[in-house]
């Protein structure tokens, strides 16, 4: 299956069926995927606060090669732990705001993934992988439990991301990056003095009796 | 023939078939009877001052003599008696009543209730909306009226200079007033409301305007941004 048809159908339908062994994609398929990704980009920076992050080619493609990849291995269970290691690499680029936010277009798809894998065989390489790429991308991996010790210095020092990561928390109603002591006050000031009302439990696991 | 005066009582034989009216000089002349035989009951009623036969050539032969004594007037109109006596309605004994009217009032209310909507600008709305946490837009919905007011309804409303507003009976006032006679309440909307949906925002003065359902929208970061880059163009 084509790269570009593969990002067609998640990006207007929200899911995609694969199936057989991981691909290698042709320039023609890259370039096409490339553009429906720059589209989209244009797109979702209208639901984004402040000023979106500008497009960055390198890693909206990475990460939509990647997660096209991951799929794959979900489905050939059979395939060993270097195979995994080969075909799910790290981003190469520098993590710069725009490298989280476009690769963040395909990569919000990871949590759900991750549930997945986990569902078929939890524990195995594929997991482990994704959970370490989870951890690498905290931007897109809000509601899962693969969260790093340390705040990510670009994401929290970006206005649009920053104020996004918080929206995420509260709309996953992510209790552990909630209580993380970069993101406790921003989370607190986002909610105001609606915390009842917008996340009802929110003060029981802030401030436990 | 009869005077011009007496042509009210053509009302009398209006009824008859055939019968036509024309008026020359101050004479009113009746035609269309028949030429033999005694005239209808209703016809021999009416204050003729003379009744004639008439012969092809337009002369006129008083009642029963053989001798003309003068001819038809020349350039009569003839019109059936129906058009020549229109009805027209009795004027009423008792003079109609106009419908009552009631201007509403709103006046000064010491009852404190939530605040349901706020009515803002599109500036402040869309200098809130760029930056705001989701949360805080997810719950609302809002329109924009041709003059850049916003109005916004849902809890909790953002921390926006502007009339705050609540409900009564489906009735959006602004805080602090209420209708002068609150019972009438139920009746204003359902006089005023042309859909259940409608929203009905009435101001201190009074004044009231109808806002269908359709177009207060859910509020998205993105609805704004479009509805206010309209506004620029």
């Amino acid at each position: 299956m084509l790269l570009s048809v593969f990002l067609h159908e998640l990006l207007t339908t929200g899911c995609t069926v694969l199936t057989g062994q991981p691909d290698s994609f042709e320039p023609a398929d890259l370039h096409a995927a490339e553009n429906l990704l720059r589209d989209y980009h244009a797109e979702d920076a209208t639901e984004l606060p402040h000023t979106a992050p500008s497009f960055n080619v390198e890693a909206a493609l990475w990460a939509a090669t990647y997660l096209y990849q991951a799929v794959k291995l979900a489905l050939v269970r059979e395939l060993d732990e270097t195979v995994v290691h080969k075909k799910l690499r790290d981003f190469s680029g520098d993590k710069t705001p725009a490298a989280i936010y476009s690769a963040d277009l395909t990569f919000r798809y990871l949590p759900d993934l991750l549930l997945i894998a986990k569902g078929l065989a939890p524990g195995d390489a594929l997991v482990v992988r994704l959970q370490a790429t989870a951890r690498q991308w905290p931007f897109s991996s809000v509601g899962t439990d693969c969260v790093g010790a340390e705040a990510d210095t670009a994401m929290l020092a970006h206005s649009a991301l920053r104020q996004a990561y918080v929206d995420r928390i509260i709309r996953a109603q992510d209790r552990v990056r909630a209580s993380q002591k970069h993101w406790a006050p921003l989370v607190h000031a986002a909610l105001g003095g609606h915390a009842a009302t917008l996340w009802p439990d929110f003060a029981a696991f802030m401030l436990p009796v | 023939m009869l005077a011009a005066t007496d042509r009210e009582t053509l009302g009398s034989v209006r009824h008859l078939p055939g019968l036509q009216a024309a008026e020359i000089a101050g004479q009113l002349w009746l035609g269309g009877l028949p030429a033999v035989g005694e005239l209808p009951l209703p016809v021999r009623g009416l204050p003729a001052e003379a009744i004639y036969g008439l012969d092809a050539e337009g002369r006129l032969f008083p009642n029963g003599q053989r001798t003309p004594t003068a001819r038809l007037p020349v350039g009569l109109a003839w019109q059936p008696l129906r058009v020549f006596v229109p009805l027209e309605l009795p004027t009423a004994a008792l003079p109609a009543q106009g419908i009552p009217s009631y201007r509403v009032r709103l006046r000064p209310s010491a009852s404190a209730v939530a605040a349901a909507g706020l009515l803002t600008t599109l500036a402040a709305w869309h200098a809130y909306a760029e930056t705001a946490p989701e949360v805080r837009l997810h719950c609302l919905r809002f329109a924009v009226a041709a003059d850049a007011r916003v109005l916004l309804l849902g809890t909790p409303l953002p921390p926006l200079p502007g009339q705050e507003l609540w409900l009564r009976e489906g009735l959006l006032l602004p805080a602090g007033f209420d209708f002068e006679a609150p019972l009438l309440a139920p009746l204003l909307r359902q006089k005023l409301q042309s859909s259940p949906d409608d929203v009905l925002l009435f101001a201190a003065d009074g004044s009231w305007e109808r806002m269908p359902n359709a177009a207060i929208l859910p509020v998205t970061r993105s609805a704004v941004r479009l509805t206010v880059e309209d506004f620029g163009r």
